[in-house]
């Protein structure tokens, strides 16, 4: 199935198992386990809630621009291949309710691609518990492919986030980083917020948006429901 | 009025404050100084109960005791403390923070109207650009930005009690004099009282009458007038504590 961008978000319902994007701006969804192959400039945005596997294909040359929203209510494998001289800037945002394992595997399978993951997890209740395993897979003879893994999971009370960063390099050739920070709120910000006059809820509030909004688009965003969220 | 009495104030089992007093009145404008490290940040944030301080001993603002008062509360009596070096917070703009801190503490819905046409007045009166209204709070500012744009809170949150964390560091000259004036400004309309924390003359000759503290080893050890504020200028802080020091015994 080729699907054609046009200039404007496109919404689309995927009903294949295997699709092809072609260039231009997609907000997309699908009923079942997914495999969707980028072919040029994509920009993608996925609101999902129902746990359905994606796997994308970036074929050689393609760049994707990914924004992912995941409310968390099943276990859920994200699998990116990236060929050859490809660009991934993915923004993956998970708010997650109850206890689940998230995988997301990006493969480096050919030379000269650069790839950066921004994750941003938070628990919804107080007592959720999230693992999230983020593994980077450099395959052997590639060269000139760069990796960059920048994740956070911010803590709202007594709930648990676990993250998982996996480089696994199989070649001299490359630049790998990652980062991972899981915490609560920073006590600083919050006195400041408080020292303007701010109650705790609302300084928390506006501290939680901030850590979730960075990381999606205004299409995204709607989905949040943030006001769902108990912090007391 | 304020009224601090025998204060101590430990932060990680660390003394940094002991026996401190300190009163300043309704409308009065009180200069803190000292060497570096002698605790003059640590009463800025004591006076908001920092959650990271231990604290006793008497702090009272109007009759209220701040030490059983969360910052919050604090706040919405009308105090207002401008840091050192105010927190960066992407994500957060300084409209969004401060129409949330005035429809909260007025517990009113803001018009936003009457909101923006109040900031981009403010923001006349300290020659800030109306961008930064829209701006990330004090993100990927300069030093002397975010001192402006600091006061754009201030003007519009009308506190009575300021504190002023070494408000004139980092400020070129133009800067401070923009700074200057519009604390002189809002100190002619609204009178509050003013604790300000510096190291220099610089900001102080905004203000016709003040009192000066100097501040060692986290007690007030000389007090004085704008003459003790021009003495330490030219003989620095060495010959003063020593003297202070000698005074006290």
């Amino acid at each position: 199935m080729l699907l054609v961008g046009l200039k404007k978000m496109n919404k689309l319902l995927l009903v294949g198992v295997k699709n092809t994007l072609a260039p231009g701006n997609y907000l997309i969804s699908y009923k079942n386990k997914t495999t969707i192959d980028i072919d040029g400039e994509v920009n993608l945005a996925h609101y999902e809630t129902t746990g359905y596997d994606l796997n994308l294909n970036l074929l050689d040359n393609a760049i994707l621009n990914l924004n992912y929203l995941y409310i968390v209510s099943h276990d859920l494998k994200l699998t990116i291949n990236l060929n050859n001289n490809t660009t991934l800037d993915a923004h993956i945002t998970l708010v997650n309710e109850g206890s689940h394992k998230i995988e997301i595997n990006l493969n480096m399978l050919g030379n000269n691609n650069k790839a950066k993951i921004t994750l941003r997890v938070i628990n919804k209740n107080n007592h959720d518990n999230i693992t999230v395993a983020v593994t980077g897979n450099i395959a052997k003879n590639t060269c000139d492919n760069e990796l960059l893994e920048d994740l956070k999971g911010l803590i709202l009370k007594e709930d648990t986030i676990k993250i998982c960063p996996n480089i696994e390099v199989d070649t001299n050739e490359v630049i790998a980083n990652h980062l991972v920070t899981i915490g609560s709120f920073n006590k600083e910000d919050l006195f400041y917020l408080k020292t303007k006059g701010l109650s705790e809820l609302t300084a928390k509030k506006l501290l939680l948006k901030r850590f979730l909004i960075n990381n999606l688009p205004e299409d995204l965003q709607k989905h949040l429901k943030l006001e769902v969220i108990k912090f007391e | 009025m304020l009224e601090i009495k025998q204060l101590n104030v430990k932060a990680e089992s660390k003394i940094i404050l002991n026996n401190f007093n300190l009163t300043i009145n309704d409308g009065e404008v009180h200069v803190l100084m000292g060497p570096n490290g002698t605790g003059k940040s640590t009463i800025c944030k004591a006076i908001f109960n920092h959650p990271d301080y231990e604290i006793t001993g008497k702090i009272e603002y109007d009759g209220h005791d701040l030490t059983k008062m969360t910052p919050t509360a604090i706040s919405r009596l009308g105090l207002f403390l401008l840091n050192q070096n105010p927190v960066e917070i992407e994500g957060i703009t300084n409209a969004e923070l401060i129409r949330s801190a005035l429809s909260e503490k007025n517990n009113t819905h803001i018009d936003i109207f009457k909101f923006n046409k109040r900031l981009n007045e403010i923001c006349e009166i300290i020659n800030l650009p109306k961008s930064f209204v829209h701006r990330d709070i004090n993100f990927n500012m300069s030093g002397g930005e975010k001192k402006k744009n600091e006061l754009l809170s201030l003007f519009m949150l009308e506190p009575k009690f300021i504190i002023l964390d070494e408000i004139d560091s980092g400020l070129d000259v133009d800067a401070l004099k923009v700074v200057g004036a519009s604390l002189k400004k809002y100190y002619e309309t609204y009178h509050p009282a003013i604790l300000i924390v510096t190291h220099h003359q610089d900001i102080l000759k905004y203000f016709p009458k003040y009192q000066v503290s100097i501040l060692k080893d986290g007690s007030i050890i000389k007090t004085g007038n704008e003459a003790l504020a021009q003495e330490i200028e030219t003989t620095g802080f060495e010959a003063n504590v020593i003297s202070g020091s000698k005074e006290n015994e």
